[in-house]
């Protein structure tokens, strides 16, 4: 990797100076990679050439597969293949004891906070199978590029919460990802259409998957997306107009009692071939083999099939007017619409859309890998490939969060669509005299009962000083990351005692759970713990000498005292000599602490220059030209 | 955190010009989110999360009527309690307990009609009490005695509209 890497301002860098990012589509069905090659986004193809890798994985007692191999485990042994597992992920007991009469895996809630799914390989956490997904897709990503990805930005549903969130999180880092951002899928297929580059607008993103429905509807003002309403129906989708057409053909051939599970699944699969054999035609030839061996033989036209699909259509129809009015809008109020998801591209879909919103929806790319597009697009940017672009996503909180008070009732912190990152603190007071602890229930949701919302952590702050009701002042603050991931603090006022903690112990997984999947995980018993380790802080310490030394050529005359350079120089030295010698990780890391401690004021004048240059109008580039 | 008017380069007062705030808004975001820094190292990341959260806050607080209304007023030292403290003004507490009345009366009779029409008194209202508190900090270095009422009677309107907006959706769903 090049240690000097100060690219020209709106220069295209070489393409062996590019950085490798990828963006992911981790979807319920299936998922997909797509990465930026010579300024065009693409999603990557398998060996076979398929591009969509099914999000199943097959857990056998002699070994795991993933995707199209899983897929076919299906039928003869449904207990070990786990399809649509993004259904549990970042998910507690109860909600996935509530989900599990519609999964056909066998769940163990027991001891653990988190659900884990019985397999002939061992209990499987759903962050275990996604990071399986996700490993198999960097494998892909890395053979096609030919070397390591610096880092990915992975989708999720614009309404997932911070459990949700994080646990997405943990997957990636149990896969071997640096995460570079998590961006939410309506956000990433209108960033594929380049509907950010607007000032504003009022974006409807449909999207009709395989098994799920999503109807979301955004707001981009001022370079922010904010997700004014998501609605939908996980439980329908293409699967069901498939449904629906084998139905219609079994009728049609008489067939109607008909339970051999091959012959059904065959029927199935030629109601399939139909549906997307009407995408181009009016009209198609549709073949049923009977039990006796006799062929029915018909014709499917578009026509019949919009009957068939019609009731389904009415209900994604439905949940749209829904969306809607909880976003307080009236459908002149949209100004573009998106489709997305395979199923879209049935020409009845389009058309449905297209009635009801009264503009002609965007369809231009494959509604399969649009998503996949638009975050690989967001990586490309954030890996530094587009030194001169201003572009940026400006996130906001999807979910309210706040804290359980008196009577059950909640005090909202972060007001749901706030900006992030984002700092807030708030105080609070004891309730008895003497109080020497305090419980904190952290909750996410939009309503004004504890029990209605998310119960996301619980904490105690313990060590208050002994003082009448009401004296105490305890500052609790919560601060949200740019993905969304939720810390939080809270600290007695007077005597300075304090309590913290990282989200995630009720529904995700403490970092120690995480490093224990990380030493059993198949995909680290390959390429072993300490090797790994290894390389991860070799990459650190690249990033932070690449970042230094531009920092030193571009700005050490400016800001630093000749002894301050030294020192900063000396560190850096020594992080190098230590890279180069490249055996040692905790030497590397204490190397690259050294760095980052003696370079502490420097980072933060520099970051200072930045706010006046941007408040007195210069934009970094025309300065550094300048220079 | 810094004063939310230093650190976006715009003079005190209550009325501040969108375009420019929006504008700077974007500037320094486009300096100091995250993003610009994934590939810096985990430090720099973090100090520009911190950044970034403060400017956010302020544009956050620069950007609303009442929570900048009610910065001017604590950078003057005026002592503030937005939880507990209410307007000492009794006619206006008289008026609230009415508008208050009338949209519950109306969201139990499910009337949207009579909603819509309160929603649009009330939107009048709120841009009278906002002039009003215009007018009180008029001097932002040196508020009028009445001030604070002021500040908090638009809070209430502010609240009022927000749940008379959630009624709306409520009903609008069924």
């Amino acid at each position: 990797m090049a240690l000097l890497q100060i690219t020209e301002p709106g220069a295209e860098s070489a393409p062996h100076q590019r950085h490798l990012a990828a963006g992911i589509d981790l979807g319920t069905t299936h998922s997909l990679v797509a990465t930026v090659r010579s300024g065009e986004a693409n999603t990557l193809p398998d060996e076979q050439g398929r591009h969509i890798l099914p999000s199943v994985v097959h857990y056998a007692a002699d070994g795991v597969s993933v995707g199209h191999a899983a897929a076919e485990h299906a039928a003869d042994d449904p207990h070990n293949t786990i399809a649509s597992v993004k259904r549990l992920i970042g998910r507690g007991a109860a909600d996935v004891a509530r989900l599990s009469g519609e999964l056909p895996f066998r769940l163990k809630t027991g001891e653990s906070s988190v659900p884990r799914i019985e397999t002939a390989a061992g209990d499987k956490t759903a962050v275990e199978v996604s990071a399986d997904i996700l490993h198999t897709l960097r494998q892909r990503a890395e053979a096609t590029l030919g070397d390591e990805l610096e880092g990915v930005v992975i989708t999720v549903p614009a309404y997932f919460d911070d459990a949700q969130r994080q646990a997405t999180r943990d997957a990636a880092q149990l896969a071997g990802l640096n995460v570079f951002r998590l961006i939410s899928e309506p956000t990433a297929a209108a960033v594929a259409y380049g509907l950010d580059q607007r000032d504003e607008s009022t974006i409807a993103v449909y999207d009709l998957g395989g098994g799920t429905f999503d109807i979301s509807i955004l707001q981009l003002r001022r370079g922010v997306f904010e997700v004014l309403a998501t609605g939908g129906d996980s439980a329908l989708g293409g699967d069901d107009i498939d449904r629906t057409i084998a139905d219609w053909l079994l009728n049609q051939a008489g067939m109607g009692g008909e339970n051999d599970p091959q012959r059904l699944r065959r029927v199935l699969l030629a109601a399939r071939q139909a549906k997307e054999a009407l995408t181009d035609a009016e009209s198609t030839p549709v073949e049923v083999v009977r039990a006796d061996g006799s062929t029915w033989s018909g014709e499917l036209d578009r026509e019949t099939l919009v009957g068939l699909a019609r009731p389904l259509l009415d209900r994604t129809m439905k949940a749209c007017q829904q969306v809607l009015a909880d976003a307080g809008l009236e459908t002149d109020a949209i100004d573009e619409v998106v489709l997305v998801g395979g199923s879209t591209r049935m020409p009845a879909v389009r058309e449905a859309v297209e009635g009801f919103f009264g503009r002609v929806p965007h369809a231009g790319i494959d509604p399969d890998r649009v998503v996949a597009i638009g975050a690989a697009q967001q990586a490309d940017i954030l890996a530094g490939n587009k030194p001169d672009t201003e572009l940026l996503l400006l996130d906001v909180i999807p979910l309210s969060l706040g804290l359980e008070t008196m009577g059950g009732l909640v005090e909202f912190i972060v007001p749901r669509n706030t900006t992030i990152p984002v700092s807030r603190a708030q105080e609070f007071t004891t309730f008895k005299d003497g109080q020497t602890a305090m419980s904190l229930h952290v909750v996410q949701g939009e309503r004004d009962v504890v029990d209605a919302n998310r119960s996301l952590a619980q904490f105690t702050l313990s060590g208050i000083p002994p003082m009448v009701a009401g004296a105490a002042r305890i500052r609790v603050t919560f601060q949200v990351d740019a993905d969304g991931l939720l810390n939080v603090t809270a600290r007695e006022q007077t005597q300075g005692v304090e309590a913290h903690i990282e989200v995630k112990p009720s529904y995700g997984l403490t970092d120690s759970e995480i490093e224990q999947m990380l030493r059993d995980s198949a995909s680290s018993a390959r390429d072993d713990m300490e090797a790994r380790r290894l390389r991860e802080e070799q990459v650190e310490a690249d990033r932070v000498l690449e970042a230094i030394d531009a920092a030193l050529q571009t700005d050490g005359d400016r800001y630093l005292e000749p002894e301050e350079r030294q020192t900063i120089e000396q560190a850096r030295d020594a992080l190098r000599a230590e890279r180069e010698k490249g055996d040692d990780p905790d030497a590397i890391e204490a190397a690259r602490k050294r760095v980052e401690q003696a370079s502490e004021a420097f980072v933060a004048r520099r970051m200072n220059d930045s706010i006046r240059r941007a408040l007195a109008g210069h934009n970094v580039s025309e300065y550094d030209a300048g220079n | 955190m810094n004063d939310p008017f230093e650190q976006f380069d715009l003079p005190v007062a209550f009325e501040v010009d969108r375009q420019q705030l929006d504008e700077r808004f974007r500037r320094l975001q486009a300096e100091l989110h995250p993003d610009r820094f994934v590939r810096q190292g985990d430090q720099a990341r973090r100090m520009a999360a911190a950044v970034a959260a403060d400017v956010n806050e302020a544009y956050a607080i620069l950007g609303d009527d009442y929570r900048r209304a009610l910065h001017l007023l604590e950078r003057t030292g005026v002592a503030f309690d937005p939880e507990r403290d209410t307007s000492q003004n009794i006619e206006f507490i008289e008026a609230q307990i009415e508008w208050r009345e009338r949209m519950e009366e109306a969201a139990a009779a499910r009337d949207s009609a009579a909603l819509e029409v309160a929603g649009e008194e009330l939107e009048q209202a709120r841009v009278e009490a906002r002039a009003k508190v215009a007018d009180a900090l008029k001097d932002p270095l040196d508020p009028a005695p009445e001030a604070k009422d002021r500040v908090l009677e638009l809070r209430f309107f502010d609240r009022l509209l927000d749940e008379l907006k959630r009624t709306r959706q409520n009903l609008a769903r069924g």
